[in-house]
């Protein structure tokens, strides 16, 4: 079996082998000219790209990446020639591993076999013993370990070799050398931008300073500068109470034209101490353009329950015309009434510690399913990171993340590049911090472990993400 | 959003409707509108011809690729004159659904739709219209090929009346790229295009025009393919109907493409141009340059753009207030 192995970060869990750095160099240029007639349509070398850098990684096994290649109809010489060019470049190496993990998650046992999702790519169904295999690994694994524990299940070393070879090739298994979680990106992913300054909007000058940062930013980055984002790019975020003191549709529709270019839809979160004011919300929303989508954000480190129990209040009132959406910020208890919260809005967990999940068995599918969601971010290869979703503050200053004890990376009339400097250095620092910056240290740094769930039915397997 | 906000003409309360509207579109679009005086136009709007075209002189402008590779070595082209001959149908078929058809559903084709295409496609087999279709081969494969057609009456008045020239214009001196398709990926469009107007210019034409096309234009990559930004062209424009264009410049400067069209006035023309993109990407410096024999406006709100256009020599309205305060005080 040929395992691919980073040349740039050998040590690093899944490290992307096709960087920035070659993307920008035009490496993509071969295939797209080998590509069929129909795929060679305007913005297709990004759009492959953008699928590429997730299959072509390290750690996988080198038919795995051939097969996926060709199901994006790269004929099958081009692909095996671009994985040599990659080579000869220097870019990985053909290797065996230090040791073996599954990035997969169980979904449900069929009559015959069991459906596994691969965080990279679709649901595959697999039989009961390979994913009985599957079940053996814990986090990462010795590879002479794994192959021995193998061999023990299924009675001989040639099965235990076949069993290994299956998953390989479809992907279900990976390799490694260490667990250190990979530092390399493209670019912060998402830029959180306060609504306000002193209690009001922040003016036309300071939104010019911000579309000249983040657009010159936007220009250093091969996926940003094609208008082409893993996630919503732009975010904004102010204070409830603030936001409906200053009550402007207008500006909302100057706003919409502003930051347009960027996302089809901009998120706005407000950040909720209590509800009283609710109703003009509602106005403001639907008198501003369907650009933005409106949520709440909770914080419940400190309030806790109070915040949930004021909101159900109005809720129950039903003074809401749609439905709401709320992100809770929570450490690492696990609030009361959030089942009766869930049935009334559309629910989204962040933590900054480690969140004690109580059992899933008997809860309802859909707050299973806002669990399964928290734990398994939308970006799970790379997008959970410090430094990947910035903030930038109502004076311009730019912090690794919105809460208190984010890292200062600069102000925005810096140099764009500098501060994309100072975001990767501080990546390269804090490889185990979640997106909020938080848990840099210690255990963290390795890989993570699903925390403390009671045996279910959808069993989740450990992976590598942070909450 | 949708831009621009196309409407249709309803008369003077279209003024009224547009001011509401305003507010919420930074673009607003009426097509056809008819002739109104300068005093009689909805207030900030300005008249756009209804379609125009960018025709080639061959008598006395080369058509020189300037952009793109240079033409490769094993590259064969070949001219099909039209006749009755079943030949030339044949090879107009097999260049329509073997080229064109495949392409344009790519989006790879400028401002044409591979169903809106079909009905004018054949009415032009029927009619006989065709002049050529000039074809380019590689490895025994079409990579690109052009039509050539004659223009229509109506087209020929228009030309008639604003190419400048004292012979008159007959239906043998202009011909019409009507459609230019090649295989997506392909580098060679200008290369054909050169070998189309040196097939016309020898078979006794003297012009070669563009198809008549909307005078604002907005996209991305709009510029790309364009073969009448590479030498200077003449601007003809139909003098029957307008249009009528809301813009809202400062708005407008925050799109994520570059936005430009044609500003008519009695019987001059301006080019307005709000350039989002770097002009490596867009095309406006060589869209500047063909563009003669009228005035010309760039407006941009990004200082790498401006900075980019500045240095080749073309001037532009800066829209960034931020910035533009920043430089004033040092």
């Amino acid at each position: 079996m040929q395992w691919l192995i980073s040349n740039l970060e050998p040590e690093t869990v899944n490290a992307p082998i096709l960087t920035e750095e070659l993307l920008q160099a035009g490496v993509m240029r071969e295939v797209m000219d080998h590509l069929p007639w129909y795929k060679k349509t305007r913005q297709m070398d990004v759009i492959l790209a953008g699928h590429l850098i997730h299959i072509i990684r390290s750690g996988f096994e080198r038919s795995f990446v051939l097969r996926e290649m060709i199901g994006l109809d790269i004929p099958q010489d081009v692909a095996e020639r671009f994985l040599h060019v990659l080579e000869a470049k220097g870019c990985f190496r053909i290797g065996e591993p230090r040791y073996f993990y599954a990035p997969v998650q169980i979904v449900c046992s069929l009559t015959k076999g069991t459906v596994i999702q691969s965080c990279y790519g679709k649901k595959v169904v697999v039989s009961d013993t390979l994913a009985e295999c599957l079940r053996f690994l814990r986090g990462a694994m010795l590879r002479e370990d794994y192959q021995e524990a193998l061999t023990e299940y299924l009675g001989k070393k040639e099965y235990a070799e076949q069993a290994c070879q299956t998953l390989g090739h479809q992907g279900l298994l990976m390799s490694c050398d260490s667990t250190e979680a990979s530092t390399s990106d493209y670019g912060a992913l998402r830029w959180n931008l306060e609504l306000t300054h002193q209690g009001e909007w922040l003016s036309e000058d300071a939104w010019e300073e911000r579309l000249n940062f983040l657009e010159e930013t936007f220009q250093g980055s091969y996926f940003q500068s094609r208008n082409y984002f893993f996630c919503t790019p732009i975010r904004l975020c102010g204070d409830l109470e603030t936001i409906l003191r200053a009550d402007n549709a207008e500006y909302l529709w100057d706003l919409s034209f502003k930051l347009q270019r960027f996302a089809k839809q901009i998120p706005i979160n407000l950040r909720a101490a209590h509800f009283s004011a609710y109703n003009r919300l509602q106005e403001l929303r639907l008198q501003s353009p369907t650009l933005f989508g409106w949520g709440l954000t909770l914080d419940l480190r400190q309030h806790s329950d109070e915040l949930i129990q004021d909101l159900l209040v109005q809720l129950k009132k039903e003074q809401f015309s749609h439905v709401v959406e709320v992100r809770l910020l929570l450490d690492h208890e696990w609030p009361a009434n959030l089942e009766l919260l869930n049935q009334y809005v559309r629910l989204e967990l962040s933590s900054t510690g480690r969140l004690q999940i109580p059992p899933l068995e008997g809860m309802s599918p859909t707050l299973r399913h806002v669990i399964e969601q928290f734990s398994k971010p939308h970006c799970q290869r790379e997008g959970c990171g410090a430094g990947l979703s910035l903030y930038i503050d109502s004076h311009g200053d730019i912090y690794s993340c919105s809460l208190e004890g984010g890292v200062p990376l600069g102000h925005i009339k810096d140099d764009a590049r500098l501060i994309e400097q100072r975001r990767r250095s501080l990546r390269r620092s804090r490889t185990g911090a979640c997106r909020f910056g938080v848990n840099p240290d210690g255990d963290s740094n390795k890989m993570w472990q699903w925390p403390a769930v009671a045996t279910s039915r959808t069993r989740l397997q450990p992976d590598f993400a942070c909450p | 959003m949708e831009i621009p906000l196309k409407l249709k003409w309803l008369g003077k309360e279209t003024g009224e409707l547009c001011y509401l509207l305003a507010p919420f579109h930074p673009l607003i679009y009426i097509s056809p509108a008819p002739h109104l005086r300068t005093g009689d136009l909805p207030a900030g709007f300005v008249c756009l011809p209804h379609t125009m075209c960018r025709v080639l002189d061959l008598r006395c402008t080369d058509f020189v690729s300037a952009s793109g590779p240079p033409s490769r070595n094993d590259l064969a082209f070949d001219v099909l004159e039209f006749n009755d001959e079943a030949q030339s149908f044949t090879a107009v078929y097999e260049f329509y659904f073997e080229l064109y058809l495949k392409n344009s559903s790519l989006k790879h084709a400028r401002r044409t739709s591979n169903y809106c295409y079909l009905e004018p496609f054949h009415s032009n087999l029927l009619e006989r219209k065709f002049i050529a279709l000039i074809r380019c081969r590689y490895e025994d494969g079409t990579e690109a090929d052009l039509l050539l057609r004659q223009p229509t009456a109506v087209e020929l008045d228009t030309y008639r009346a604003l190419l400048r020239t004292c012979a008159s214009i007959g239906e043998a001196d202009v011909a019409i790229v009507d459609v230019l398709s090649a295989n997506g990926g392909s580098r060679q469009l200008m290369s054909l295009v050169q070998r189309a107007s040196e097939w016309a210019r020898a078979a006794g034409y003297s012009f070669l025009s563009s198809l008549p096309t909307s005078a604002l234009v907005i996209g991305e990559n709009e510029n790309e393919d364009d073969w009448t930004l590479e030498s200077e062209t003449i601007s003809v424009w139909s003098e029957g109907n307008t249009a009528l264009l809301y813009c809202d410049l400062r708005r407008c400067s925050y799109l994520s493409s570059d936005i430009y069209y044609y500003s008519l006035s009695g019987s001059e023309m301006c080019l307005h141009y709000v350039a989002n993109v770097v002009p490596r990407r867009s095309g406006i410096l060589r869209l500047l340059n063909s563009t003669i024999d009228m005035e010309k406006r760039v407006y941009t709100r990004h200082a790498t753009v401006r900075a980019a256009i500045s240095a080749a020599g073309v001037e532009c309205e800066f829209l960034n207030p931020a910035m533009s305060l920043r430089e004033a005080t040092g």
